[in-house]
């Protein structure tokens, strides 16, 4: 696959979740490998419909979600949860497990997949946390943990398998400007790394200053 | 190896649980070691009936009393038309000289009484006696023999009871049908026990569930951990039940021996083969396995949407 191959496809996906509205209506759009893309709109835009489609977690109600090739409507549920083990997803709300540490959060990561011992897991996961700068709390538990923390905590879960997709819903939604910045950068280093990336926001201002690819949304379209 | 590695991890995790936190799975544990002991006894019931039916019962006697002026000789004829008859319809005999009934019957304690009066009276009424144990349960066939045996010289009477055999053979077969029924109920109660504790586990450990789906869990890295734990109960239940069951079959039997005197005869509660009861752990492990994976279809169908 060619650096400008497609990794992402959207072909006149719409979705729906009742009858009287649609969350994205009838949008195409391709996002190439290594490349990293920004998700720009108010909330309710559809921005996480978006990276939920990507992510296999929900199914687009026409149109076809093609992700790494494969077409996520032609493949059973299970099959869509196998995807998601190549793909990173920071979430929002972190969805931080508070009943385990900081290592055994980012260790989860790893475990879905299956395919690390014992030694691979540690060096994955100290790995991870010194990527986000939280190696010095790998025995903390996440309340423990600052808003930025946890954040950065849900990035090296989602990086831990080195993803060949990271998705990120409004990582910086809750964090102050400097947090954010922080945050970005972090993203700017897998983008480095070739990792494909793409990130939501609602404040745009945030992300005018990387030259990146910006897809705008309203009303579940592309705006301009 | 992924495989052996997931499993092994999910077997510490499971055990690591059971032990850390007993009271809180003592409960479970219990109900579990209740009714699968309730099952095992259900079986050892069941065992003991069809081993006794077999032993005593499988096939009608006929008894055959001789006449009081009977000497060897006609004994020895009677054994030489006994020889003569087909294996297919009797397959033994035993003779009870009527010296031997006298003896048996001195040392019965519940018939010592009319034993002395006959021993005061210096006379022995009881005749000499030929037990025939038939090898058909056609009773046309048995009845046949029955008339036959009853012809020959020297024999005052012969009496087999066709109806006490059959009532007996009918009654063993309701048994077992009930001890068939018991079993399939505590089947059915372990697997409610084992989905209700699974439904519970899950609803504990949802957050942690959710957000493994999310992130790319599939069913049955889910399944594993929740298999291994409700398995590993189920077992030390059975382990439990089964030393129950042992203790209880012992003592039973110490008890019985004390009582053997009064019966005259041994009277012993075969114990539950060890075979038997890996089939058990191993019918209860299949189940266990199988309603591990309807409660978590079921769990994931009315709580969690991925």
């Amino acid at each position: 696959m060619t650096p400008e191959t497609p990794i992402i496809q959207f072909n006149q996906v719409t979705k729906s979740y009742d009858a009287s509205s649609n969350a994205l209506n009838n949008i195409s759009f391709s996002i190439n490998k290594g490349e990293l893309v920004f998700l720009a709109g108010h909330s309710g835009a559809g921005k996480s419909t978006i990276l939920k489609l990507i992510a296999g977690i929900e199914v687009a109600s026409t149109g076809s979600t093609i992700i790494n090739g494969i077409d996520l409507a032609k493949i059973s549920q299970n099959q869509r949860t196998f995807i998601r083990q190549h793909v990173g997803i920071v979430f929002q709300d972190h969805k931080i497990l508070f009943d385990r540490n900081v290592f055994d959060n980012v260790r989860l990561g790893l475990d879905i997949t299956g395919l690390y011992n014992k030694e691979e897991t540690i060096e994955r996961v100290t790995s991870a946390l010194h990527a986000v700068g939280l190696e010095h709390k790998i025995k903390t538990h996440p309340q423990e943990l600052s808003g930025g923390e946890q954040q950065r905590l849900c990035i090296a879960r989602a990086v831990v398998h080195k993803p060949k997709i990271l998705l990120a819903d409004e990582p910086t939604a809750n964090l102050d400007r400097e947090n954010a910045l922080k945050i970005l950068e972090l993203f700017k280093a897998f983008h480095k790394a070739g990792v494909t990336i793409i990130i939501s926001a609602h404040d745009e201002t945030l992300l005018s200053d990387y030259g990146k690819r910006i897809l705008h949304l309203n009303n579940g379209q592309f705006r301009g | 190896m992924k495989l052996l590695t997931q499993h092994l991890r999910s077997f510490n995790n499971a055990w690591y649980n059971i032990l850390t936190k007993p009271v809180e799975h003592f409960i479970n544990i219990m109900a579990l070691t209740v009714i699968i002991a309730i099952c095992m006894v259900a079986i050892i019931i069941g065992n003991n009936l069809s081993h006794w039916q077999q032993k005593n019962i499988l096939h009608p006697q006929i008894t055959i009393y001789l006449e009081r002026s009977a000497n060897s000789k006609d004994i020895a004829r009677i054994e030489k038309e006994l020889h003569k008859f087909d294996h297919s319809l009797i397959s033994n005999y035993k003779f009870i000289s009527k010296e031997q009934a006298l003896t048996e019957l001195q040392e019965d304690k519940n018939l010592k009484e009319i034993a002395s009066d006959t021993l005061e009276e210096n006379a022995n009424p009881l005749p000499d006696v030929f037990i025939v144990e038939t090898a058909t349960n056609n009773s046309q066939e048995i009845e046949r023999i029955n008339i036959q045996l009853g012809q020959l010289p020297k024999v005052d009477n012969s009496h087999v009871d066709l109806n006490y055999a059959q009532k007996i053979s009918h009654l063993v077969k309701f048994s077992s049908i009930i001890v068939q029924a018991i079993q399939l109920i505590c089947i059915v109660l372990v697997a409610l026990v084992v989905y209700n504790i699974i439904r519970l586990q899950m609803l504990l450990k949802v957050d942690a569930i959710s957000v493994s789906r999310l992130i790319g869990a599939s069913d049955s890295f889910i399944m594993r951990p929740l298999i291994h734990y409700a398995v590993w109960q189920v077992t030390l239940a059975t382990s439990i039940a089964a030393l129950l069951v042992h203790f209880l079959d012992k003592y039973l039997n110490q008890l019985l021996s004390t009582m053997q005197p009064l019966f005259g005869n041994g009277i012993q509660i075969l114990p539950l083969p060890w075979l038997q009861m890996l089939v058990i752990w191993l019918v209860l492990t299949i189940f266990t396995v199988f309603t591990v994976f309807i409660a978590v279809r079921w769990v994931f169908r009315n709580t969690y949407h991925i």
